[in-house]
């Protein structure tokens, strides 16, 4: 064994072997114009048109922001999807978009996506480079910040998508204090419980990765989402088989497909 | 009852009822606690970024120990300051796919170690001999376990398959319970927080409790 091959990963590499080639098989189906799976209905990611449709009516803003997450998260990346579709809707209804956040790397990168998305909405013109807004590195300093803008410009949406820690619930409080639609998603399972609480729409843990699938209903990208769910039908195989060889065979260090996960 | 006299505690207190001020309505106090907040943070981010990142780069990776390469992703990174400048803007997007690239790569090259551990580690053994508790424990977690699997899985229709529409019932659940069960453990945490600051306000600052 080299350092390119590191002992106790084979599984590890021919999982994402296996995930490689199944969105491969899934997007080409999709792309050859075959019949590919319909998604399941995500309420919080239907109710987005609703939320900036309502924002355009009262005359205020949408805010969006992706918490305390980096440019390497894979939260954020989830998060961008939504971003694009919300600023597209914006730009067509010229509805004003709020986007702040925590990171300056990040900022770039929603900066670009925003302007991407006024731009194929047709409305360059439209896009306000000021209404993205890199606030603080630090968490409570961010937070502040967020509950001032919340207090002074009175979004009608809030859409918080991506990882957030101790934040999360000052955000969604605030945010249900002025009146706003709030859809929030995460990862993080000791914030959830306040999204769940605070806001009208939540999505949970995996959801927000299957959003940008959801929203765009690109082919491509809902080819990507049928892999991943193949992917995880084989988790819930491998686990029924493992947890049935664990009772039925014996002590745990007998389970061969322990072993074998563990090469 | 002894007053501090420490200007500093002074500071912390008014400050702290300046951002509480927000619970009337927003309003000027609230407005300066926020924004020197946001600035000092964001001067205390830079200084650190300085010091922790940049300066030791310069002053001793590249001047000391003659590593002039590192020049390169310097350069390479400041390449991001064109985004103000609309007409070389498009040179601020190496950086930013580079970052972008890293991270994806990162996410697949060890995002999978977990869940592979995490998939072996739930082949539990359902009858414990001599702890009737931990079988039970063993029970509701398998049960859990594989009815959140069902409900994450997005292109099964769960009102027509059964065989997932059942288990992602539990799991819808299992998720609300878990959800119910980490809302209370923060909860607490957050009350002990706000203890902390009435600790300061009633000791440190007014000297009424030790």
């Amino acid at each position: 064994m080299n350092a390119f091959f590191v002992k106790g990963y084979t599984v590890d590499a021919l999982a994402m072997i296996l995930l490689c080639i199944a969105v491969w098989v899934l997007i080409t189906r999709a792309r050859a114009g075959m019949k590919i799976p319909a998604i399941n209905k995500i309420a919080g990611l239907e109710a987005l048109d609703e939320a900036v449709g309502r924002a355009t009516e009262m005359g205020r803003p949408v805010h969006t922001t992706h918490g305390l997450g980096g440019v390497s998260d894979a939260e954020t990346f989830a998060f961008w999807g939504v971003l694009g579709h919300v600023a597209n809707m914006c730009a067509k209804y010229d509805c004003r978009l709020i986007n702040t956040c925590r990171s300056y790397l990040v900022m770039t990168v929603n900066t670009e996506i925003i302007k991407q998305s006024y731009l194929e909405a047709g409305r360059p013109d439209a896009f306000n480079p000021d209404d993205v807004r890199y606030l603080s590195p630090s968490q409570f300093g961010y937070t502040t910040a967020v509950v001032g803008i919340f207090a002074r410009e009175k979004p009608a949406a809030n859409i918080m998508v991506g990882y957030f820690y101790a934040e999360a619930l000052t955000l969604a409080e605030v945010g249900s204090q002025v009146g706003a639609v709030q859809i929030s998603g995460t990862t993080s399972t000791a914030q959830l419980p306040f999204f769940v609480v605070a806001c009208d729409y939540t999505l949970i843990g995996e959801e927000i990765y299957a959003a940008s699938a959801y929203i765009s209903k690109n082919p491509v990208l809902v080819g990507s989402l049928v892999a991943e769910d193949w992917y995880k039908i084989l988790i819930i195989a491998a686990v029924l088989v493992g947890t049935v060889i664990a009772n039925v065979i014996g002590p745990k260090d007998k389970n061969w497909l322990a072993e074998f996960l563990k090469k | 009852m002894h007053i501090s006299s420490d200007y500093g505690v002074w500071l912390g207190a008014i400050l702290t009822f300046f951002i509480l001020s927000y619970l009337y309505k927003e309003n000027p106090f609230f407005r300066f606690a926020e924004h020197l907040f946001v600035g000092v943070a964001t001067g205390f981010g830079m200084t650190g970024d300085w010091d922790q990142y940049l300066k030791p780069a310069i002053t001793k990776d590249i001047i000391k120990d003659g590593k002039f390469w590192e020049i390169l992703p310097i350069l390479f990174g400041l390449l991001i300051y064109f985004q103000f400048f609309p007409k070389l803007s498009w040179l601020a997007r190496f950086p930013m796919s580079w970052w972008v690239g890293y991270g994806s790569g990162y996410v697949l090259a060890f995002s999978p170690a977990p869940f592979i551990t995490q998939i072996n580690n739930s082949f539990q053994r359902f009858a414990v001999d001599g702890s009737p508790g931990q079988t039970i424990n063993n029970i509701i977690f398998w049960v859990m376990l594989m009815g959140t699997l069902c409900y994450f899985v997005f292109t099964v229709n769960r009102e027509k398959n059964k065989v997932f529409g059942y288990p992602a019932w539990i799991g819808r659940w299992a998720i609300m319970i878990g959800l119910g069960a980490a809302f209370g453990g923060t909860v607490m945490a957050r009350i002990s927080l706000f203890i902390g600051r009435l600790q300061f306000l009633l000791g440190n600052w007014l000297g009424a409790v030790k």
